[in-house]
């Protein structure tokens, strides 16, 4: 059976989404639009009911479009103004902007706080069509490089991606479109100070929940990331621990990892699983290759060794994508060991990001053209 | 349908209407491929990715103008997503493809325009015959069409240069703003007082 198929056995029930979603949650949906992104973020409820929301990349609007009003209708998503309080177009590519017009025509200055773009100008019909949405309205624009830092509530997010370096050679010099991707990473919940009466406490909480947004950026600008982003070890000394300093950083440690780029073998490489170390990994493609064969082989090979070191124990065989945690979207569920029978799309990816640590994941049994039917979602549970 | 719940969201909002805007009329293009004012058979076809020797392009309807003199290409499912080798591709525009540049340029410089490699970005007009590919955004891929030749018809016309152009003026506009004649004049007026003060103090 393909690598990217699941057994029947993984999956829990039908049912049972939204009674789920618990109000300090970050719900992240990786949609199953076949070649191509559209993700959307439900930020924790800052108040009974509200919760702003993120959009990361938009094609296939209406399917956007259907899964905002359902979860408006059911409830998960209140009125609040502006309701996308930050949309992100990575990169001017067509399978990660070509509903981003209609997106920012619909939501417009009422319900759009900012728009982050690269600045990397293209000549695409989409990419046109954007940036003149863009002009009719009036909201927060920002062309972000590697370090900005933004925070939403109890959630901080980093662009890691692009570097300055690589900002600074778009136009003339060559930098390909998939380097101008916006990486973002974002942390979760960020808020460390604990408040009880004239009391305040600096919490160092130890269940952060980290995601690392991957665009479409190759290993170029990865590179550029691991420059700009050192993994710095404790200096652990009398001294600093008597100040409480240099307690070391591990800023691309990340629980979820959207893979870049569609699993393209450009992607990434093994360090960069390695540093990230993923709990959660996701890959937004077709199923069965595509027109570029994505996912490649060797970027699985890579997020598996990664995650599942064996190289050294040449007898062992990695665990199975889906215990290592490696969705798809475009994964089919299957039934049976020796001959599997398709049973269908398992489709769009919904985890819920907890306060605490926790993360469930939850699959809608969507095709690329269906809409998103929440009611049918089921929790995929690893083997083991 | 939506429901109640989602009362409180903004409507979907309509783009402007393509038929009743003029279209954009680069003169090689109209000279080339819209003698006959058909500017609905003419194509803007975009190199959106270059990969493992396959070329990514978007079809898109040939834009038109708003009012304002802004490009309007249409919804997402005007476009069409078509993947080529890009060997085959190249060697069909070796055959078909003209260079549409502002500047004079001399013959060599003429001939490298015309055979030069593909790159991300490059865009170019023509008449096609239906084009093969998926609709829209994403979609279930497939491979990649043997031969653009089966649909591209000849002169392929290479408006790169204009439509980079295009791409860099609605960013800047969109990012910065436009200005009018009124601040156009100002402008041109300090420049004036600037050289002239500059003037007198050589002399």
């Amino acid at each position: 059976m393909p690598a990217t198929d699941v057994d029947t056995k993984l999956l829990g029930k039908t049912g049972g989404f939204l009674a789920a979603c618990r109000p300090t949650d970050l719900v992240y949906f990786t949609l199953n639009v076949g070649d191509g992104d559209t993700q959307l973020l439900l930020l924790p409820e800052h108040e009974k009911g509200k919760r702003y929301c993120m959009v990361v990349d938009c094609i296939r609007a209406e399917k956007l479009f259907k899964l905002i009003e359902d979860l408006a209708d059911t409830g998960v998503l209140g009125e609040v103004e502006p309701l996308l309080a930050l949309v992100v177009a990575t990169h001017p590519h067509d399978d990660h902007i070509s509903g981003m017009a209609a997106l920012l025509r619909r939501f417009g200055n009422e319900h759009i706080g900012e728009l982050w773009e690269p600045g990397y100008y293209h000549t695409s019909g989409a990419y046109i069509e954007m940036m003149r949405e863009l002009e009719d309205l009036d909201i927060g624009h920002l062309q972000p490089a590697g370090g900005t830092t933004r925070y939403l509530d109890q959630v901080r997010l980093t662009v890691l991606a692009p570097g300055i370096v690589l900002r600074n050679k778009f136009d003339s010099y060559g930098v390909n479109i998939n380097n101008a991707s916006i990486v973002l990473k974002i942390d979760f919940p960020a808020a460390r100070i604990l408040e009880r009466g004239p009391d305040r406490t600096l919490m160092r909480l130890g269940s952060t929940q980290t995601l690392i947004l991957g665009g479409d950026a190759q290993t170029h600008s990865w590179g550029q990331v691991l420059t700009d982003f050192p993994q710095l070890g404790p200096a652990s000394t009398a001294v600093t621990d008597a100040l409480r300093k240099s307690g070391g950083t591990t800023p691309l440690d990340a629980q979820v990892f959207k893979v870049p780029h569609h699993g393209s073998k450009h992607g990434l490489n093994l360090e960069l699983v390695e540093a990230i170390h993923p709990a959660i990994s996701i890959v937004s493609s077709v199923h069965a290759g595509g027109k570029y064969h994505f996912p490649h082989d060797v970027t699985q090979a890579a997020l598996r060794e990664a995650i599942d070191p064996i190289s050294s124990k040449p007898e062992d065989h990695h665990k199975p994508d889906p215990e290592l945690n490696i969705l798809y979207t475009a994964s089919r569920e299957v039934k049976g060991a020796r001959k599997p029978a398709d049973v269908g799309p398992l489709g769009t990816v919904g985890l819920l990001v907890g306060t605490g640590g926790r993360q469930e994941i939850w699959r809608f049994g969507d095709e690329p053209t269906d809409d998103v039917d929440l009611s049918k979602g089921r929790p995929m549970r690893p083997e083991g | 349908m939506a429901g109640k719940g989602s009362a409180w969201l903004p409507k979907r909002r309509p783009g402007p209407a393509r038929a009743k805007l003029k279209p954009w009329e680069p003169p090689e293009v109209a000279k080339q491929l819209a003698r006959d004012g058909e500017w609905d058979k003419v194509r803007y076809i975009v190199v959106d990715e270059l990969h493992e020797g396959v070329a990514g392009l978007v079809v898109s309807p040939w834009p038109r103008l708003d009012q304002r003199g802004r490009l309007v290409f249409g919804g997402e499912d005007e476009s069409r997503r078509v993947a080529t080798p890009a060997s085959v591709l190249l060697k069909v525009l070796r055959q078909t493809r003209l260079p549409v540049v502002r500047k004079e340029v001399d013959e060599e410089t003429a001939e490298k325009l015309r055979v030069r490699r593909l790159a991300i970005g490059d865009t170019f007009a023509a008449r096609i015959e239906e084009p093969p590919g998926e609709p829209g955004g994403g979609g279930p891929g497939g491979e990649p069409t043997e031969d653009p030749g089966d649909w591209l018809k000849e002169p392929v016309l290479d408006i790169t240069a204009d439509a980079l152009e295009a791409a860099r003026t609605q960013m800047s506009a969109a990012v910065g703003g436009v200005f009018g004649e009124e601040l156009l004049e100002t402008i041109g007026a300090e420049i004036a007082e600037e050289d002239a003060d500059a003037g007198e103090e050589e002399a």
